[in-house]
């Protein structure tokens, strides 16, 4: 998904960085910047941190928008943190900036709490699903459950496909677990997402993304 | 200009601080004891707000019950606390406080969750003047602080209420002596210092977003801000408060050239800005060159 986002930074000339200090947010902002370390014709003007958790924005947004960047990402985790970051980002006036972002900007209601900060930012997200026999899963759990919440489909479907894997490989290995793990660690799976590889990494390779748009306060996938 | 709106930021945040250091300052005066249950306080305010809110009351309402959970809570604060400033113990008083303020954070967590709350919904109405903003709770923040302020100066220094509290905290024994109440004295600034603490807290929620632990660098300046200031003069507490917000903010919000730690740095420069400040004057920023006998 860094890398997603690092493709769709590479086509501004100057960028600014707004990252939230945790693991999660920081392993993306720490590829974002590896990618376009190789990119020439993008330049990172500003690149600032915030402590996990916090409310308070108003001075670092202020120090971005001086930076004069063509394009920000914004990168808070999910939750309270974002919806203040949204709020006080609508505070702002003249401030003409492609926003780019991940999911946390479209989760819940975030995205209508203030459209018109917020609309034309280009969010860059786990790729939809639209296999119908998940379709079909999926809306059973509604039934049952009420909703998906903030997992939504693909984080959904890959849970689904992980714990059908795993089933899997113990029963084939019959509970082996050194061979288990090189069997994860080297083999082809199919699951509801495609094929899953890992080539001896810890994560999942060549799953890609998707990309989608702010519109009237809902994303649109593009 | 972005440095002035850096600057309005940041004197806003300032007042917030200095409410709580006031409240700080106020209890030691009297108590001799670091009241760091007044972040406790400073959220079971808007918590309590929140709770009218959400039961269906108006806002105006939720304010009143926000400022009553306060002075409630100060209340609880100060019989806690009233038996280790009569016995000088107040290292005690600090850990009872500290205690406290825990177990009411943890307690709110356990009953309204430990993911932010916004006490208003949307975007804040915002005030633009000049290429300069701030919200209008912001605005009421300094307002508040700074009317706090003048009116403290004004009792503890012109008036002779502030006489009293100045006796209390000198010499209790003669101040009893002469017929002040020395627990009655304590009872009322306990509470004030809690109201304090309320305004800043529903401030606070409303300008930003409320969590259990929103006190927590609030309460953590302000401690150092008395510390830096010195607890024997007022004026020292509100110099350093503006001292070890504004400079911190300045270094990281203003781009300058070849230095611009990112954000996260904050605390780092405060307490090393608190350190040299205390280095060069450990007796407090006013305090006055003592004779060597």
């Amino acid at each position: 998904m860094a890398e997603g986002v690092a493709a769709e930074l590479g086509k501004y000339k100057t960028i600014a960085l707004l990252s939230e200090q945790n693991d999660y947010n920081q392993a993306i902002k720490d590829v974002v910047e590896a990618e376009l370390k190789n990119d020439s014709d993008t330049t990172i003007v500003a690149n600032e941190m915030f402590e996990k958790g916090s409310t308070e924005f108003r001075n670092v947004l202020q120090k971005v928008k001086a930076s004069g960047a063509e394009a920000v990402f914004l990168n808070p985790n999910i939750g309270t943190t974002t919806e203040a970051l949204v709020k006080q980002l609508a505070e702002i006036q003249g401030w003409e900036v492609q926003k780019v972002s991940i999911f946390s900007m479209m989760a819940g209601d975030i995205s209508q709490i203030a459209p018109e900060a917020t609309d034309g930012t280009i969010i860059v997200d786990a790729p939809t699903i639209n296999a119908s026999d998940f379709l079909t899963y999926r809306d059973q759990i509604i039934a049952q459950k009420g909703s998906l919440d903030n997992l939504g489909n693909y984080y959904t479907a890959s849970t689904l496909d992980a714990l059908n894997i795993l089933t899997s490989v113990i029963q084939s290995t019959k509970g082996d677990v050194e061979k288990a793990r090189t069997q994860v660690a080297t083999q082809s799976f199919t699951g509801r997402l495609g094929k899953y590889r890992f080539d001896n990494q810890t994560y999942v390779q060549g799953i890609g993304v998707a990309r989608f748009k702010l519109e009237g306060g809902k994303a649109v996938a593009l | 200009m972005l440095i002035l709106q850096i600057l309005l930021n940041s004197v806003v945040t300032s007042t917030q601080v200095l409410l709580v250091a006031a409240g700080l300052y106020l209890t030691y005066r009297v108590a001799r004891i670091v009241n760091i249950m007044l972040a406790g306080i400073l959220v079971v305010a808007p918590y309590t707000f929140y709770a009218f809110v959400q039961a269906g009351a108006p806002a105006w309402a939720g304010v009143i019950g926000g400022l009553g959970g306060a002075l409630g809570a100060g209340l609880v604060n100060f019989m806690l606390l009233r038996e280790y400033a009569v016995k000088r113990q107040p290292l005690l008083g600090l850990l009872v406080g500290a205690t406290a303020w825990i177990g009411i954070e943890s307690f709110l967590g356990i009953l309204f969750g430990s993911d932010g709350k916004f006490l208003i919904q949307g975007v804040l109405p915002t005030l633009h003047w000049g290429g300069l903003q701030v919200t209008w709770i912001g605005l009421w923040s300094l307002l508040i602080g700074l009317a706090v302020v003048a009116i403290a100066l004004f009792v503890l220094y012109l008036l002779p209420v502030g006489r009293v509290i100045r006796a209390v905290k000198q010499h209790p024994e003669c101040a009893t002596v002469i017929g002040i109440r020395e627990k009655r004295v304590q009872a009322v600034v306990f509470l004030v210092s809690a109201f304090l603490a309320g305004i800043v807290g529903l401030l606070v929620g409303m300008n930003n977003a409320l969590t259990p632990s929103a006190a927590t660098p609030l309460i953590l300046t302000a401690f150092i801000a008395l510390l830096v200031g010195g607890v024997h003069d007022f004026r020292g507490t509100v110099v350093a408060v503006f001292l070890l917000v504004l400079i911190p903010e300045m270094m990281i919000s203003f781009p300058w050239e070849h230095f611009s730690p990112s954000n996260s740095w904050k605390m780092v420069i405060l307490f090393v800005l608190a350190l040299m400040l205390l280095a060069v004057r450990p007796q407090g920023i006013f305090a006055q060159s003592l004779r060597r006998s």
